[in-house]
């Protein structure tokens, strides 16, 4: 490992050779059609549309005439136009049956490289996560979104362009910054079949990913890695970043950051393993804020149990998918089994900086989740990406100095307390002597009432002036408290000791444990029926007992619920969860049998309570 | 092992719903007892007169259920008030289970125009008391210390 660490920090001649040295190890899931390529052959495979916001879908460059060259032309266009690149064309019925046969055959021979869910998703959550899941997957019939053979003909073009040229590609930049230089890392695949190839929430042409290593220049001349950061759903900051020696967390490959790559999201993440993501409903937020209210109430003002205290940590207001990111498939990298062909955007290429549309098929989809991304230096809406500009910033280490800065900065730092503290020293000091001055004069000032005015101005002043000194001795101890800390802070980091690497997180991506993955085949089979079979089972009683429609439902839903109990033996939970409904229910009852005794029984006892506790006051 | 309820403190919600149980299921074994009584006499043909005997047969199998269920529910009572001051956890079960059986009784009373809101209530403060974090961390089934 040290061997390993010493050739790394040897001096590079190139930027390029800097990204190789830290270039990624990135391992996919296995059933993965899709890795990182280079762009050049994409596009030229692209044709270029204007999407007007009346509605139309124009033309601007036909298959033949699209290139790198052409797509960084610069174009004008009206408010509200959409520039995106088109890959697929439909395909014939032929070529689709052909695919799907191919599938097939894999299916029934149980091919290695065949993706296989094991716990689907909806097994991992409750009734009210799968309801909203099946409103979600029914949207998309009304929502824009990519074509369902879209992932078929991706695949197959991507195949045809693996035959021409296999090696996978990243697009490196490297930015100083600070004191840091962030190693970027840029993949882009053809396309994300997450949703159509692995159950997931979305599948767009195109797909643009990326992680950066963080080296921090050091007085020798070398430069060491400290941090890297992988982005990845809904993450963002301090949370994207773990430290190089942190080993639980990072996982290094002969000095290589490994990245474990979601099934077709392509999102990364720091270890293997499964990961359920939550996808917010926008148009629930009056509920999902009413609920917490009702729960917040529950909870802290009645201090019962919550709801959910056996539950998972997951939000019933929430659409819940699986990432499957585990690093059982293709591996790519050094050692690996295939390695990388670097791409220096440097100078930055007029396709990187000049086309700001979209790079693949603008789907029209409201939420966005269809649509393809921009480029790597732009966001969906032509702004320029954070990690873009501010890579340092993008990850929250703009915060941190480099290591080799870090005594300078926390000597610095005391340096200017220390200076503050004098200041306030003094301060103090001489505002207490002018503090005891008014305090002698308004003493002297007492018993004398044509003096008034003046004992009034004086007393004003005293009541500022002990105001003031208050506030400096205040920030004197939290001054003196704070050169502690770093006192502390210089004293561990001399003798070795450094802080935690973890302490800068808040939220980070848990994959799913042994247990979570623990459920039956019976829980995953009733957990993909139960929903349809609920709206079956409303169809039928809408249309042979019509009559019995609110208790039919509510027996219906009950025999469900008992269902899943027994399924996933939580019957105590489900007993004490319907007797704590039922207290609820006849809780309401005796409040609108009795709402007015009950106001008047109130006030009685809060009126009682104060007195025993005036009383009791008279009494000591 | 150790015993557990040297290890967990008794929150004062659970005594005095375990008091609360005592009570319920001594009163529901006196209630039986003097069922039971009621009905050795009319078995045995003593003493019948002042007794309401049942019209049917149906009216009387049913008082017969009732009873069984009213001598079954004392023991029963008496036997979860003992968890619940020794801080078991199927306890706790078993008293949640009894309370949702008597709130769904007496909700199925409300909606029939034969409400009992004094039995109501006391369900009520009896399943809300039980549900208190604090007695839910006590109650929770807990790993068994060697030694």
């Amino acid at each position: 490992m040290a061997e390993v660490l010493e050739r790394q920090l040897q001096p590079c001649s190139s930027d390029l050779e800097l990204l190789r040295r830290f270039e990624p190890v990135v391992r996919y899931t296995r059933g993965e059609e899709f890795f990182p390529t280079h762009v050049d052959r994409y596009v030229e495979a692209c044709s270029l549309w204007a999407h007007r916001p009346d509605g139309r879908d124009e033309p601007l460059v036909g298959k033949a005439g699209l290139s790198l060259e052409t797509l960084g032309q610069t174009r004008r266009d009206e408010f509200g136009a959409v520039h995106y690149l088109k890959l697929i064309e439909p395909l014939n019925v032929a070529e689709l049956t052909a695919y799907l046969l191919e599938q097939g055959v894999k299916r029934l021979r149980g091919h290695q490289e065949r993706f296989r869910a094991e716990l689907g998703r909806l097994a991992r959550v409750g009734y009210g996560s799968r309801l909203l899941a099946a409103i979600f997957a029914l949207s998309l019939l009304l929502r824009g979104r990519v074509p369902g053979e879209t992932a078929a003909a991706a695949a197959i073009t991507f195949r045809k362009l693996r035959e021409q040229d296999d090696q996978p590609t990243y697009f490196g930049r490297v930015v100083h910054d600070d004191g840091w230089i962030a190693l970027q890392y840029w993949f882009f695949y053809y396309f994300n079949d997450w949703r159509s190839g692995f159950y997931g929430v979305n599948d767009h042409e195109a797909d643009w990913e990326m992680i950066t290593v963080y080296l921090s220049h050091e007085p020798d001349g070398q430069a060491v890695p400290r941090w890297v950061a992988y982005a990845s759903h809904d993450f963002h900051g301090d949370d994207l970043r773990r430290r190089w020696d942190d080993s639980e967390e990072l996982e290094l490959y002969e000095g290589h950051p490994v990245v474990y790559a979601g099934a077709g999201s392509h999102a990364s993440y720091f270890r293997p393993g499964e990961y359920l993501t939550e996808v917010d409903i926008p148009h629930l937020a009056l509920v999902v804020r009413l609920a917490n209210a009702v729960r917040a109430f529950w909870v802290r003002t009645l201090r019962q149990a919550g709801a959910d205290a056996h539950a998972s940590h997951f939000n019933t207001f929430r659409i819940p998918f699986v990432d499957y990111a585990r690093g059982d498939g293709v591996r790519i990298g050094v050692g690996q089994d295939r390695p990388w062909k670097p791409v220096l955007l440097e100078p930055v290429p007029a396709w990187v900086s000049q086309y700001r549309g979209l790079w693949g098929l603008y789907a029209r989809d409201p939420l966005s989740g269809e649509n393809a991304p921009s480029g790597p230096m732009f966001n969906r809406d032509g702004s320029i990406r954070m990690a873009w500009y501010d890579p340092v910033g993008w990850a929250g280490l703009d915060k941190v100095p480099p290591p080799a800065r870090e005594r300078e900065v926390q000597e610095r730092r005391s340096d200017t307390l220390a200076a503050r503290q004098i200041e306030l020293d003094a301060e103090v000091a001489a505002k207490s002597v002018e503090l005891h001055q008014l305090g002698v004069e308004l003493a002297a000032l007492r018993g004398h009432p044509h003096l008034e005015a003046r004992y009034k101005a004086s007393e004003e002043r005293l009541r500022r002036l002990s105001a003031e000194v208050g506030q400096l001795r205040s920030e004197r101890a939290h001054g003196q408290a704070l050169a502690e800390a770093l006192g502390e802070r210089a004293a561990r980091l001399e003798a070795g000791v450094a802080d935690d690497p973890r302490a800068h997180i808040r939220r980070r991506a848990e994959p799913a444990t042994d247990t979570d993955l623990q459920s039956s085949r019976w829980v995953e089979g009733w957990a993909a029926v139960s929903i349809g079979l609920m709206l079956v089972g409303l169809v039928c009683l809408l249309i042979w007992a019509r009559e019995y429609l609110i208790p039919g439902m509510l027996a219906m839903a009950a025999a469900f619920v008992c269902i899943e109990s027994i399924l996933r033996r939580q019957v105590a939970r489900l007993i004490s969860g319907i007797t704590v409904a039922l207290a609820v229910v006849s809780a309401l009852v005796l409040v609108y049998q009795f709402y007015w005794q009950i106001a008047v029984s109130g006030m009685m006892a809060a009126g009682l309570y104060l007195t025993w506790l005036n009383v009791r006051e008279l009494r000591r | 092992m150790r015993v557990r309820s040297e290890q967990v403190r008794r929150p004062r919600a659970v005594t005095v719903v375990g008091w609360l149980f005592l009570l319920q299921g001594a009163v529901l074994a006196a209630i039986g007892v003097a069922g039971l009584a009621a009905a050795w006499l009319v078995v045995s043909g003593e003493g019948l007169r002042g007794l309401d005997l049942p019209a049917t047969a149906g009216e009387a199998a049913a008082q017969a259920l009732l009873l069984l269920i009213t001598l079954g529910l004392g023991p029963l009572s008496l036997i979860v008030a003992l968890g619940l001051f020794r801080i078991r956890p199927w306890a706790w079960l078993m008293a949640m289970a009894l309370q949702g059986v008597s709130l769904a009784t007496e909700l199925g009373s409300y909606l029939i125009g034969e409400a009992d809101y004094l039995a109501m209530a006391m369900s009520v403060l009896i399943v809300l008391s039980l549900n208190q974090q604090e007695v839910r961390v006590a109650f929770a089934p807990r790993e068994k210390s060697g030694g």
